[in-house]
């Protein structure tokens, strides 16, 4: 059976611009906030540097890490379910390559039409694939943030330093500032 | 006639990951083949249909008119 997410066979909703996209709350304080991380390396440390700031500077009560075990593929629906009824938002990355930026962006869709707020990941040198799988998603044009890439190669200083780097965008997104 | 600036901008993408493009155009059809290199990620080639998506956009053609080789598809 085809892949609903990662293969545009099951291209059924492409309407431009249709996406339905969950409203961005307004603050995070208090929030609970789900990190994503999707094994690509550095991935986890990212996102756990950037819920540390989460929470240090924007007042969110708890930034749990959690894992998705295949990079190339959409997250499982079960996990999905979990996430989206057990966190106010998602964090979620690194899209550090084709099929995980494209499964990010798919990722951040699916949460976003769980009416929860999603902050996607991907490093610059694939926004070409994250935009198409936007685009294949019915989303054209969603918002994700792209930090230089590669990010697999940093160490763990320079990694926590694109978490700075990323952290005004990423609260952008999920508060619908700016 | 293909469109080479944004083919380059595919190239990069594909180099990205350890992947070669090359694009010839025969007869009204555009042939694309994706080659790994010895450096290749080989679950980070992003799927097949999604490309042929990207090449439809970027290109301007159909994918009817695009014949797309991935590295699986070639004789081993």
């Amino acid at each position: 059976m085809p892949n609903a997410i990662l293969d545009p066979t099951g291209r059924a909703p492409t309407t431009e611009d249709a996406a339905v996209l969950a409203q961005p709350r307004a603050t995070l304080k208090g929030a609970r906030v789900a990190l994503l991380a999707n094994t690509k390396q550095n991935a986890s440390l990212l996102l756990e540097e950037l819920g540390q700031l989460l929470v240090s500077q924007h007042g969110v009560a708890e930034a749990v890490p959690c894992t998705k075990n295949a990079f190339a593929m959409p997250v499982p629906e079960d996990q999905l379910e979990e996430l989206a009824s057990g966190y106010d938002v998602v964090v979620t990355g690194v899209g550090d390559c084709g099929s995980c930026s494209a499964s990010a962006v798919a990722d951040g869709v699916l949460f976003e039409q769980r009416g929860i707020p999603a902050a996607v990941i991907c490093s610059d040198a694939f926004r070409v694939t994250a935009d198409a799988m936007a685009q294949m998603r019915g989303a054209s044009g969603y918002h994700y943030v792209t930090t230089p890439h590669p990010v697999a190669i940093l160490n763990p200083d320079e990694v926590r330093k694109r978490a700075n780097e990323v952290l005004p965008e990423v609260v952008s997104i999920l508060t619908g500032a700016g | 006639m293909i469109n080479e600036e944004a083919l380059a901008e595919l190239r990069a993408t594909l180099e990205a990951d350890g992947y070669r493009l090359d694009a010839d155009e025969v007869e009204g059809r555009i042939r694309v083949q994706v080659s790994a290199t010895s450096e290749a990620c080989a679950d980070c080639l992003v799927p097949k249909p999604v490309f042929l998506g990207i090449l439809r956009n970027s290109l301007g053609v159909s994918e009817q008119s695009i014949d797309l080789t991935y590295p699986a598809d070639e004789p081993s």
